[in-house]
């Protein structure tokens, strides 16, 4: 969407509500990109979660079998309190921390936060139930990389028509992208097309944030903080 | 224009604009780009206030699960076909008063149950996934026939015979109790207002978690006062899981009702 001339004008928006399902305390979704922590990692994870091979028979290095790249949201939209058809794009937004080394603005700048737009490697999927009301499917679609562990931003933005005219209404959600799930409780589902569905009750285990999660996954991969 | 027209035009006019604006205020609130009013709908889910979600327990522990499901995870037996959740209606920032026996605010409630589907490929073996991560697809079910919202409102102190738009929206399960029925379900309250000839409407989303068993290990069995009901209550039904979703896809395979294949 153009960025538009602006005018001091109240408008009429569209009221978008978003929950993310895949961890209802944290309130995020969550991704697992299905990489193997290396020797050093203190906090749970599963066994189960063993090396992944090609379809040659050839081990991945450093990837597993444990892998969950689907996201869900519940969404509900509404005009002047009406639930309302809608159109929806999502922008995905990494969070990275950087320590300042050449230009700290000052002694407290330890960290600073690196925002970098991620949103070819997403797609966000409506799947709607009734007008106004559905769920939005988040899949993650880039490499499978320790690089894009990280915390990220969703932004959802909707809008409809009415004539000429369309209105908007965005929202914020989380979604966190971890290597593997820091939980030793993993269930297996075989699908229908004989392919795996991985669960776990708790994803991030101990940790009550994933920012912090995601610092701590990164660092046993060998990709400490970033530095300018 | 001759004089002795003039009156029949202004008086179809008239006339028409009158029709116009009687059904005029409904659709414009929805059809026309205008800010129009609106009811604020808050809702609290009480049943699970960590996960902030209304749970609902089928009470179908005493089938498969003890055999299959892990010791760890945790189950129990009995059920729970009520979820409440705390109600707020505004109106500009105030709450509303209405005569018992009016209609007052009108409450509707609309359930989705979310299942999951694996696409599968077509009778030629071509997928029908629309890229290789679409390994699984959330399937909307319309469910509202099988759930019942009653809302309880306060009756203001020195008001009697009155209402006011906060209280409890009690959400009970009518349904069959299968396993196909666990998931998670999305709750949608709408709340509709009439002043004069306006219809204002106001819309709010909920979670409802229906479980196949609780998986709390503690338990509690309260008699009721007409001495043959039982009400079971649990500390934490979901337990380990922060999810509902998570928790129904495990339960519903344990209980025979596992991920279905559909061609998309």
């Amino acid at each position: 969407m153009a960025a538009t001339t602006l005018r001091a004008v109240a408008l009429p928006t569209l009221q978008v509500v978003t929950i993310a399902e895949d961890d209802e305390v944290r309130k995020t979704g969550i991704m697992i990109l299905g990489l193997l922590p290396k020797p050093g990692w203190e906090k749970p994870q599963d066994v189960d979660c063993t090396q992944a091979y090609d379809a040659k028979g050839v081990a991945i290095p450093g990837h597993s079998i444990c892998i969950d790249k689907l996201s869900q949201h519940k969404i509900l939209v509404t005009f002047n309190g009406v639930p309302i058809t809608f159109n929806v794009a999502c922008q995905f937004i990494k969070k990275e921390k950087l320590h300042p080394l050449q230009k700290p603005q000052g002694t407290y700048e330890q960290l600073r936060t690196v925002l970098t737009d991620e949103s070819a490697n997403f797609i966000c999927k409506l799947r709607s139930g009734k007008p106004g009301v559905g769920v939005l499917d988040v899949y993650y679609v880039g490499p499978q990389e320790k690089q894009f562990i990280a915390d990220y931003v969703m932004v959802v933005t909707v809008w409809t028509t009415f004539g000429r005219t369309t209105v908007y209404g965005a929202e914020v959600q989380d979604i966190c992208v971890l290597g593997w799930a820091i939980d030793s409780n993993t269930f297996k589902i075989t699908k229908p097309d004989g392919t795996h569905h991985f669960s776990w009750p708790d994803s991030l285990g101990p940790f009550v944030g994933c920012e912090e999660a995601a610092l701590w996954e990164r660092d046993n991969q060998g990709l400490p903080v970033l530095y300018d | 224009m001759k004089s002795k027209y003039l009156i029949p035009v202004v008086a179809s006019v008239l006339i028409l604009s009158m029709l116009l604006s009687a059904s005029t205020p409904i659709v414009a609130a929805i059809t026309r780009p205008i800010i129009g009013p609106k009811l604020e709908v808050t809702t609290i889910p009480e049943d699970d206030q960590k996960r902030e979600k209304g749970i609902m327990v089928l009470g179908l522990a005493e089938t498969a699960a003890p055999q299959l499901w892990p010791i760890q995870k945790g189950w129990s037996p009995g059920k729970d076909l009520l979820s409440q959740h705390k109600l707020l209606v505004t109106y500009n920032g105030q709450l509303l008063f209405w005569r018992i026996g009016d209609a007052g605010l009108i409450v509707t409630c609309n359930v989705l149950e979310k299942d999951k589907i694996n696409p599968i490929p077509d009778k030629f073996g071509i997928p029908t996934k629309q890229f290789p991560e679409e390994n699984l697809v959330t399937k909307l079910l319309d469910v509202s026939d099988k759930f019942i919202c009653k809302p309880r409102w306060k009756q203001p102190d020195g008001m009697p015979g009155w209402y006011e738009s906060a209280g409890v929206l009690d959400v009970y399960y009518t349904g069959p109790l299968l396993p196909t029925m666990i998931a998670d379900n999305i709750l949608v309250v709408s709340v509709v207002l009439v002043i004069g000839r306006t219809i204002v409407v106001g819309t709010d989303i909920q979670d409802i978690c229906v479980l196949g068993f609780s998986m709390s290990p503690n338990r509690r069995v309260i008699t009721l006062p007409d001495g043959g009901e039982t009400y079971v209550t649990w500390t934490d039904p979901l337990n380990l899981f922060v999810s509902c979703e998570e928790a129904a896809i495990e339960q519903r395979n344990v209980l025979g009702a596992p991920i279905q294949g559909e061609e998309l």
